[in-house]
């Protein structure tokens, strides 16, 4: 199967790059803010209050910054020169080509989600067992932590088509990553907005939103305005010419 | 004859600039086929519609036998390819590098082994591609490109930024594929003197248009021998020859004769010229180099008119 052969090559390109360190680093930076503002913390939390920390901090901050890097780090890949001329004379479809690249950047987001599950968990734990009074009382709240986590990743599958068509039709690395970095702060100042609802950046934490239908857009929207727009993408640059 | 890349008025224009115009490309099956132009010429861009990677503005193009437009990925399936200075990727190992072509092209991972001893990269197959020299990255490059075991080979510049040492063993694997494994190879280079010591064929490309395509030799048979004589007089000695039927024109101040002359004509030509009172001091019958020629066809003003009697003479 084609796609099978193009998501195995596109995996053996990731060996050694900084993707790798995209996806340990960001688990990392995460496990060790968690921790820390849990001992500094004066009031002991519970479990699921934890968890919406937490995946409130991947889903505003940590989540279009990884996907900025990621697709930006994904498309540097093939950007030397002569590279997309090698990849793209291979007798597959071009648009398949493409399609193997937004996959890859979607199962890393997945993986780094996981990773971030497993940070998140393992902070409340650390931070129990660094200030014993700080321990997290309640009920251990991994399953809701997951579902959330999950959802994200729906949501935020807009944030990757957008960053992913961008860093692949722009050669230029700083252009994926400028627009990356805009569209994280202006979410800051979108929270408070109307419009707020509809920032392809805001999607993930809208996920968090206390009412239910709010939640519920933010997810449909993300994710399937998210796969249009890859699927689109795809085709659009497999039509382009190689210059 | 069987032709392994065929266009037929391939053009390509960017705006109101034609960098490819009609070209006629034959290039025949099993061949190493030169495909030579000054830089701007338009090589890369012919390459790049070969492949598929720009659309033609118009016109067709034809691998081993196959439509590209129509048969894209069937036509694709025998080529091989180097287009500019690859970049690889240099995080991964020669080998890797290999094998990812091994998997996109359906060939048994053991099938890189004797790539990589093709190559002289056995002992560094390990190491990863940001320790190679540019000599090393362009034969992976090349190793790479023949991982399907194409038909066809395209290269642009092959030799472009490599050492003398490197060009000679680039050009030593180029000119042993077709014998080695059937391979067609079609080389692009501004150099003559690359086209000259690897290929069979050639093709020249100036501006877009095709002024030249044939076998090599012929590109040599248009070199046309001059007689160069010194004389003091030269205005008068080439009206003395002209008495005689032979025409001389004077260039920076010697006559200039079009052609070969047997010796004894030569013999008879010196002894008309002193028994005129001519005092000649010097005469030699030169053959242009081929890079004077090259130089000729693609940079004279009368490009069209040349090249439209060097595709009538060649056809």
């Amino acid at each position: 199967m084609k796609l099978a052969r193009l998501l195995h090559a596109e995996s053996i390109k990731l060996k050694r790059s900084l993707i790798l360190l995209l996806v340990v680093g960001v688990p990392v930076m995460m496990l060790i803010m968690l921790t820390m503002m849990l001992v500094s913390d004066k009031s002991a939390g519970d479990w699921p209050r934890f968890v919406m920390t937490g995946s409130a901090i991947w889903a505003f901050f940590l989540l279009p910054m990884s996907a900025t890097a990621l697709t930006a780090l994904l498309a540097q890949i093939e950007h030397g020169p002569g590279a997309w001329s090698s990849v793209l004379s291979l007798p597959y479809p071009k648009w398949l080509i493409y399609a193997a690249k937004a996959i890859i950047a979607l199962g890393v987001m997945a993986l780094i989600s996981a990773l971030i599950w497993v940070a998140i968990i393992l902070s409340g734990l650390l931070g129990g067992a660094i200030v014993p009074a700080q321990a997290l009382s309640g009920d251990f709240a991994g399953g809701q932590l997951a579902a959330l986590l999950a959802k994200m990743w729906l949501a935020g599958i807009l944030v990757v088509a957008i960053q992913f068509t961008i860093a692949m039709a722009i050669r230029n690395f700083a252009a994926p990553v400028v627009v990356g970095i805009g569209g994280t702060f202006v979410a800051v100042v979108a929270t408070s907005a109307k419009i707020g609802i509809y920032f392809p950046w805001l999607l993930p934490t809208n996920v968090l939103a206390s009412d239910p239908a709010k939640a519920l857009q933010a997810l449909l929207s993300g994710a399937l305005l998210g796969t249009l727009i890859l699927v689109a993408s795809c085709v659009w640059l497999g039509r382009r010419d190689e210059i | 004859m069987t032709f392994a890349v065929s266009t037929t008025r391939l053009s390509r224009n960017f705006g109101a600039i034609k960098a490819v115009d009609s070209l006629d490309l034959r290039v025949p099956a099993g061949s190493v086929f030169g495909f030579l132009g000054p830089n701007g010429a338009g090589k890369t861009t012919t390459i790049r519609m070969l492949l598929g990677l720009i659309k033609p503005s118009a016109g067709v193009v034809s691998l081993n036998g196959l439509d590209l437009s129509s048969q894209r990925m069937a036509a694709l399936h025998g080529v091989g390819a180097i287009v500019e200075k690859p970049t690889l990727y240099p995080n991964l190992t020669g080998r890797e590098t290999l094998e990812i072509g091994a998997i996109l092209l359906q060939k048994p991972r053991a099938a890189v082994l004797p790539l990589l001893d093709l190559v002289g990269l056995n002992e560094a197959a390990g190491r990863t591609v940001s320790t190679y020299s540019l000599g090393m990255r362009q034969r992976l490059a090349l190793a790479r490109a023949l991982i399907g075991a194409p038909r066809l080979l395209i290269l642009d510049e092959p030799t472009n930024g490599l050492d003398p040492a490197g060009i000679v063993q680039m050009r030593e694997l180029i000119r042993g594929l077709p014998a080695r494994f059937g391979t067609t190879v079609m080389l692009s280079s501004h150099l003559l003197s690359e086209i000259e010591q690897t290929a069979d064929h050639c093709a020249l490309i100036a501006n877009g248009r095709l002024i030249f395509q044939d076998r090599l030799e012929r590109l040599h048979a248009r070199a046309q021998p001059l007689v160069r004589i010194e004389s003091d007089r030269p205005e008068e000695a080439a009206q003395l020859l002209a008495e005689h039927a032979l025409a001389a024109l004077v260039v920076d101040g010697k006559l200039q004769i079009q052609g070969a002359l047997a010796a004894d004509e030569r013999a008879q030509l010196l002894r008309l010229l002193v028994e005129a009172g001519f005092a000649v001091s010097g005469l030699s019958q030169e053959r242009p180099s081929l890079e004077s020629i090259f130089l000729k066809l693609t940079a004279s003003p009368g490009q069209a008119e040349q090249a439209a009697l060097y595709k009538g003479e060649s056809a």
